[in-house]
């Protein structure tokens, strides 16, 4: 009862609501920023592409002059093929929301058994559906060699691949298993959104097949690793008790 | 790397171990003991006595008391001797049964060289199956000098034609060690007799008498032959084991053993206390003269990651002989 | 209810040693490892003497005892093969009379591999012979009974509740046994011979290193329609795993798949005409085929008929292929037409070998220390070989005076038997590794390497020399 009356130096949660930050992202969920690229993630860029006509469209729509386009992504360095920092903000905007995206969904406070790996990442191919017509552009985008590959969409990819294993039911290692699997995930979604780029096939059907074939893969190369270890450990072991056993004998 | 001007003096710190030859040393009783720098002082016992053994020998068995049990422990070695101690004796005792069914046949040469297999093999058989029945007739009673923690007492008590085992040492701690081992085994318990005496003072009449690594500890060892041979009963058995004077002995006991294997507690032997077999077959010939019968002699070595092993040279390193009083 | 059990617990656990009984060996478990040492025991002259006591929790006496006395028509479907060395252990050292009339002494084996042409065929003489579990297992009772052998106690039906050192300070204390009739035995040398999940070698604190197969073994028995005309056993590697048809005497054989946890069941679930067809099909026809089939099945779009007709055809349409009929008897087992009801059955495969074999007062056997892939059916043998050699170091032991617990006494054995079971091992685990993929250039190598030995016929007797012994 006395700590609702107790005043705090600090605002906690019970005082102030704070806008909702998704990090990366420097701006909450309130901002105008927010508002201006998932509008113009969701209404404008399935049909003019990931570029500044789209920004400008959604701006115009807002209310907001086509200057604010400067404002948007300053933060990031100027990319060195002439995309605009805007463009970059899309970029980044459009990863960060749809691994958020996938994980608001999962049902955290319940008992429910968490998804299968498979799930989520045939789960997060699905959100892509709608941009799918401008994803080699987009990859495109994300590929080119600089500060933004290195420091967003590289990192965003391996958030992602974490997020997917940690969020499922999947076994975690704290070994050197830990890194393979990430990494052999990391390279199966890249290569199964290069493969949703160019799918033309009815629901993306093609690419779920695809995917699926990807993952049993890394499940394949997981076994395996965890056998080759399991077999190296046996082996060593082993002739370590046959010498103790040989030993005995004197 | 190591200049010779720096090996040179190690290796004769090593050397100067080996002590001059002294052929007098097991017939000699009084003179011995002006030859020892350090005085014979046993706390107990009578100074004047000649079975007693030096103080540091001792000192140096109450250290291993309490680790004497240990089968992987610093007694290791003597555990696994114990092995081919007992397989001596076997062998020597179910030779010295006299198969009394004329039905066996008993052939007097090596049959297994001439003879099919099955047949050899049903040899083998028939004439173990004799022995065991005439061994099973006796109930020996024997008596061990120097048991030290009880490894020969013990294996002795559990075999089923031994009936009593009188066991003395003259290290308290050992007999401690051993009396609380032989405890703990309900089958032997009742047989073992362990008791904290010089030899002189055991009574009564054996039919064994074991003195197995326990020459090259004491200071007169004629006198413990002699007493050994008082207390042994007509047609029994004496079982020694010691250690040559030679060489190859330094080597393979001290050198190998003790500094660099590190098998053997240091300090448990001491070179100029080793005895020869043939100084023992001598004083046999001198003092017993007509009525024992030197019934084997075996040479025996250890190797790495097989365990003791017998073989015909016994006049290097360790050996075992059996020699039976005549009637 | 709980707090009177504990209650009561403690106060029998103080009065231990007050009436626990002393014995001088006490083995835990009554399979053929257990009953093999129990008997050897008894009829060694060195060991005779010593008081032993056999605990085990299913029932010997009666329904497995009986066995040997009104043993059933049919076969049952745990069989095993018997080497030479470890029938001749059996029967000339521990002196036990097998039933011999349910004994089949094959002269060869012809093992294939599924996804090539590659063909292993080795011929000898009685080179094993197929027994039934049971029939050594009753065998064995037998023996003891009719050996009236003095102090010894065979405790059936009863499970080991608890085991403990007597002095639980000293671990070279002797072990305490307590059994869930309330008896308790306090015991000089504790052999576990108790399986895979050994009680007794957790106690013992070993640690057991291997894993589990993710494979199961369907065993069933079969009925043929003529005898075999060359009595052997056969082997085919398909991806999933080995599926082995042994000879049995007269027209029945018996069937060991080793397959994938999903394939076992799906074999267990089919009619018994369906799973015959499977069977005949499993080494006649392609692996293709047979993934077909399971798919099919699996999907519920073929029914039993039809796939018994199309087995059928595909089988006739491939010893049509060929000129010369004798050829098909040369290359396949023969043909099965039934298979004995409710006999099949399935058990999970594992690799596992124990650290060690002995500690302090404790020896373990068979299964309790090892257990391996059934394709090359090295099992049981190896627990025979076991037993023979802790035989050996006890005589030894014995004969020394040494303590029959004591380290010295029982680290011979280990010594003597870790090398050959750590070989066996890792051969049998190779093998299935080996033949577990349809990896192409993986096959093209093992297949040549299968013809390779095919064709040398030393290294062949050198093989079936090592397995089952020197020839006669």
């Amino acid at each position: 009862m006395s700590r609702v009356f107790t005043r705090l130096y600090h605002p906690n949660n019970l005082e102030h609501a704070l806008p909702k930050i998704i990090k990366p992202l420097t701006y909450g969920t309130d901002s105008v920023q927010f508002k201006v690229l998932s509008n113009a993630l969701n209404k404008h860029v399935p049909q003019y592409g990931f570029n500044e006509r789209a920004i400008v469209q959604s701006l115009n729509e807002l209310g907001m002059g086509s200057s604010y386009l400067s404002v948007l992504g300053s933060s990031n360095s100027p990319s060195f093929f002439n995309v605009s920092p805007s463009v970059l903000e899309l970029v980044k905007f459009h990863l960060v929301s749809k691994r958020n995206q996938l994980i608001t969904d999962l049902p955290l406070d319940s008992d429910k058994p968490l998804p299968d790996l498979k799930t989520l990442f045939l789960q997060r191919l699905k959100l892509n559906e709608h941009v799918a017509p401008h994803l080699s552009q987009l990859l495109s985008i994300m590929s080119v060699p600089g500060e933004f590959l290195a420091s967003t969409a590289l990192s965003e990819l391996h958030k992602l691949t974490d997020d997917m294993i940690f969020y499922s039911n999947e076994q975690d290692h704290n070994d050197f298993a830990w890194y393979s699997k990430r990494i052999a995930l990391s390279t199966a979604y890249v290569s199964s959104e290069l493969f949703m780029a160019q799918d033309k096939s009815h629901n993306f059907q093609e690419t779920m097949e695809f995917a699926q074939s990807k993952l049993n893969k890394v499940s394949q190369l997981g076994s395996m690793y965890n056998n080759t270890e399991e077999y190296l450990w046996f082996t060593l072991l082993s002739s370590i008790n046959l010498a103790k056993s040989q030993i005995t004998r004197g | 790397m190591l200049s010779r001007t720096r090996i040179l003096p190690y290796l004769g710190r090593y050397y100067s171990d080996i002590p001059k030859y002294n052929p007098a040393f097991i017939n000699s009783s009084s003179s011995s003991n002006d030859a020892h720098p350090k005085p014979t002082h046993n706390p107990t016992f009578d100074k004047s006595s000649g079975t007693s053994t030096s103080d540091d020998e001792i000192f140096h068995f109450q250290q291993l008391a309490p680790t004497w049990w240990d089968t992987w422990g610093s007694q290791r070695i003597l555990h696994k001797m114990n092995l081919a101690r007992l397989d001596f004796l076997q062998r020597t005792v179910r030779n010295q049964i006299k198969i009394k069914n004329d039905d066996v046949y008993i052939p007097g040469f090596n049959h297994h060289d001439h003879l099919p297999g099955y047949v050899t093999k049903a040899i083998d058989q028939d004439i173990f199956n004799e022995v065991q029945r005439g061994l099973g007739e006796k109930k020996f009673d024997a008596l061990d000098i120097g048991c030290g923690g009880g490894i020969l007492s013990e294996s002795f008590a559990r075999l089923p034609f031994i009936q009593s085992v009188t066991a003395i040492d003259l290290t308290p701690e050992c007999i401690e060690v051993a009396k609380a081992h032989a405890a703990k085994d309900p089958s032997i318990k009742d047989k073992i007799f362990y008791k904290f005496l010089p030899l002189e003072k055991v009574h009564g009449h054996y039919d064994i008498v074991t003195m197995f690594e326990m020459l090259e500890h004491v200071d007169e060892p004629s006198e413990i032959l002699r007493q050994a041979w008082s207390k042994l009963k007509p047609n029994g058995v004496i079982f020694l084991s010691t250690i040559n004077r030679d060489p190859i002995s330094w080597f393979t006991t001290i050198f190998m053993g003790e500094q660099i294997l590190k098998v053997v507690p240091k300090g448990t032997h001491h070179v100029e206390k080793y005895i020869n077999s043939s100084e023992i077959k001598q004083w046999f010939e001198d003092n017993v003269q007509g009525r024992y019968e030197i019934l084997d002699t075996k040479g025996t070595m250890y190797l790495p990651l097989t365990g003791w092993v017998e073989h015909d040279c016994t006049n290097i390193g360790n050996y075992f002989m059996a020699i039976k009083k005549l009637n | 209810m709980l707090s009177s059990r504990i209650l009561s617990r403690s106060f029998f656990a103080s009065a231990v040693n007050l009436q626990a009984k002393l014995t001088d060996v006490l083995i835990v478990g009554g399979g053929p490892a257990g009953l093999t040492l129990a008997a050897a025991i008894k009829q060694s002259p060195h060991l005779s003497d010593l008081s032993t006591v056999l605990v085990d929790a299913g029932d010997l006496k009666e329904k497995i005892g009986g066995f040997y006395h009104d043993p059933p028509d049919n076969f049952t479907n745990r069989v095993i093969s018997l080497t030479p060395q470890s029938k001749h252990f059996l029967e000339n050292t521990v002196g036990v009379s097998l039933m011999e009339e349910r004994i089949q002494p094959f002269d060869g084996l012809y093992v294939t591999d599924g996804c090539s042409n590659g063909t292993l065929e080795m011929e000898r003489d009685s080179m094993g012979f197929m027994v039934e579990i049971l029939n050594i297992q009753s065998s064995l009772l037998a023996k003891l009974r009719s050996s009236n052998a003095p102090n010894l106690d065979l405790i059936d039906k009863t499970k080991v509740q608890s085991i403990e050192y007597e002095d639980p300070e000293d671990t070279k204390s002797w072990p305490v046994v307590t059994l869930d009739s309330g008896e308790q035995y306090k015991t000089r040398l504790l052999i576990g011979a108790d399986g895979f999940n050994s009680p007794v070698r957790k106690f013992s604190g070993i640690e057991s290193r291997g894993w589990f197969y993710e494979r199961f073994g369907v065993v069933a028995t079969l009925k043929l329609e003529y005898p075999p005309f060359k009595i052997r056993g056969w082997q085919r590697f398909l991806p999933t795993g080995p599926v082995a048809h042994l000879p049995l005497p007269g027209t029945n054989s018996t069937l060991v798949w080793s397959t994938t946890e999903p394939l076992s069941r799906l074999l267990l679930s089919l009619d018994d005409d369906v799973f015959v067809a499977l069977v005949n099909a499993a080494f006649i026809l392609e692996d293709v085929d047979l993934e077909y089939y399971y798919k099919s099945l699996q999907e519920g779009t073929i029914t039993g008929e039809e796939l018994i007709q199309d087995v059928d055809f595909r089988i006739n349409e491939k010893f049509n292929s060929f000129k010369d009929d004798s050829v098909i008897d040369e290359k396949y087992p023969p043909k099965v037409i039934d298979i004995l009801d409710k006999s099949r059955g399935r058990f999970p495969l594992k690799l596992s070998h124990a650290d060690t074999y002995v500690a302090e007062r404790i020896a373990l056997v068979g299964d309790a220390a090892h257990t391996t892939h059934p394709l090359a059916g090295q099992g049981l043998n190896m627990g025979q070989g076991d037993v023979e050699s802790l035989i050996k170091a006890l005589e030894k032991a014995r004969q020394r005076g040494l303590d029959i617990g004591s380290l010295l006494a029982l680290e011979p054995y280990w010594a003597d038997r870790y090398p050959t079971n750590n070989m066996l091992l890792g051969v049998v685990d190779k093998l299935h590794k080996l033949y577990s993929t349809d990896f192409g250039p993986l096959v093209s190598l093992r297949t040549f390497g299968l013809n390779l030995v095919n064709s040398l016929q030393p290294l062949k007797d050198l093989m079936v020399g090592k397995v089952s012994g020197p020839s006669k």
